[in-house]
């Protein structure tokens, strides 16, 4: 059961060991991490660090090689064990990937509504307030075509947020947006942060990471190097590495 | 040489070209819309990866693409009814035209499948979406756009290859105009007139078609 609980005082996602490998090249090499539940966790670090490759673990969308994921205190390992969890697992991309035939109401209801996680009727209306929180409700029955891409990311985000999940999974959600639509990507993904849900958030938003986190991780070639506060991470991080890194980005 | 093109007999033997234009017709649509769907559930087969399935009709496809229509059009006539299975030549047709159409198809829907971007069946898959809801709700709606210009490709080659169905004694369009020749010899003006009624059939097909992709064009106007 999803809130039993048993399993609500645990870290909501929990990888031990785990291990992705692309042919002989390790892209994660015996990770470890929790995220607890109303916990930001921002992951940072080069490209190639093998961080985008861990926000698609924890959602069984890369397959681990090695070590396990567990969600809720569950082991998840099957393909139908993935399809289940990924119910109270969110995800939001880089390229939004909203599905372009449907209107934006259909992208968000279409799931929750087979899924059953509410009537129709219930869905769309709350669908319609969280358009309306994210400034997006005369939009309700346009094509994603005709929308902007901070608008699409918007809706992006509803449409994970209408499964009613108990994480969010944010792989570099702002990396394809030009600079002056960023800002409102951020600001939904704040106020979320604000009401306590659990996220996970692949970014190069520095400011965000510094703003938002609880905790930041940085990683890099297929290892978390250093996990801490921002406060810790950006101003004095013990490991020689997250400090290079740092120095090259400020 | 003095041969003189007749328009009026042509016009003359309008009725018995129409009943020929009007078999032409029906085996044709009848084909097309079963060769449409043998496509979609072939290339979903082949999709998901349905195991010994998915291999069959890789295996229907190969066959069908690497042998010529007419042995299958005598292939599916006579091998039924030497089975104890005797089979209209109508039907026949149809059965055969299908196939063979279904073959193209399932080639030019997967292309459409494969023209689906990975971030589209990972968003589905994040959103719990179960291998046949992916299938119905996102590829076959996204992919049969994409492949609409290639049916139609295939829809045009099923009507214009009904002609073949003669050889089984189908009396359709090009059948009614041999026929007649071969009676009164007007070579010139049967084949004319079954050349515009097949030109004719196939810019309605067209059309159709364009009206169809339209409608699916829609939400990607922005």
């Amino acid at each position: 059961m999803p809130n039993s609980p048993a399993t609500a005082e645990g870290p909501v996602i929990s990888v031990r060991g785990v291990v992705k490998k692309y042919g002989n090249m390790r892209a994660l090499d015996g990770v470890d991490a929790d995220v607890s539940r109303g916990e930001v966790v921002v992951v940072i670090g080069p490209s190639g660090s093998g961080k985008s490759t861990f926000i698609r673990c924890l959602n069984g969308l890369e397959r681990v090689d090695g070590g396990r994921v567990t969600i809720d205190g569950m082991p998840i390992s099957t393909r139908r064990d993935w399809q289940v969890a990924r119910r109270r697992i969110g995800m939001v991309f880089q390229d939004y990937s909203l599905f372009p035939h449907m209107t934006v109401m259909s992208n968000i209801c279409l799931a929750p509504v087979r899924a059953r996680v509410g009537t129709r009727a219930e869905t769309e209306e709350r669908a319609m307030e969280m358009l309306e929180r994210v400034g997006l409700a005369h939009k309700a029955n346009d094509f994603p075509a005709a929308l902007s891409g901070g608008q699409q990311q918007r809706v992006a985000i509803v449409r994970a947020l209408a499964m009613k999940p108990e994480a969010i999974l944010f792989d570099e959600p702002t990396s394809a947006l030009d600079p002056e639509t960023i800002g409102e990507v951020l600001a939904v993904m704040k106020e979320l942060a604000r009401e306590g849900m659990t996220m996970v958030v692949v970014t190069h938003e520095m400011g965000f990471a510094r703003e938002v986190a609880d905790r930041v991780v940085f990683m890099d070639k297929g290892r978390i190097v250093e996990i801490g506060p921002p406060e810790v991470i950006f101003t004095s991080p013990r490991e020689d590495r997250t400090k290079a890194f740092l120095e090259m980005i400020f | 040489m003095n041969y003189a093109f007749s328009f009026v007999y042509i016009v003359e033997n309008l009725p018995v070209l129409f009943d020929g234009f009007m078999v032409t017709v029906r085996v044709s649509v009848i084909s097309i819309a079963i060769a449409s769907l043998i496509g979609i559930a072939g290339a979903a087969v082949r999709l998901l990866k349905v195991p010994v399935l998915s291999q069959v009709v890789g295996a229907y496809v190969h066959f069908i693409r690497s042998t010529p229509l007419l042995p299958q059009i005598f292939f599916i006539f006579y091998g039924l009814a030497s089975v104890g299975l005797p089979i209209s030549s109508f039907w026949a047709g149809v059965f055969a035209l299908s196939l063979w159409g279904g073959a193209y198809n399932v080639e030019n829907v997967r292309g459409g499948f494969l023209s689906i971007s990975k971030g589209l069946h990972e968003a589905a898959d994040s959103l719990a979406f179960g291998p046949l809801h992916y299938l119905w709700l996102v590829a076959v709606p996204l992919g049969v756009r994409v492949s609409l210009p290639s049916m139609l490709n295939t829809s045009v080659s099923v009507l214009k290859n009904s002609a073949y169905l003669q050889a089984i004694g189908l009396a359709e369009l090009t059948f009614v105009a041999m026929d007649k020749v071969s009676l009164e010899f007007r070579t010139l003006e049967m084949f004319a007139a079954i050349g515009v009624m097949y030109l004719v059939l196939v810019l309605a097909l067209s059309i159709a078609v364009r009206r169809l992709e339209n409608v699916l064009q829609k939400p990607f106007r922005p």
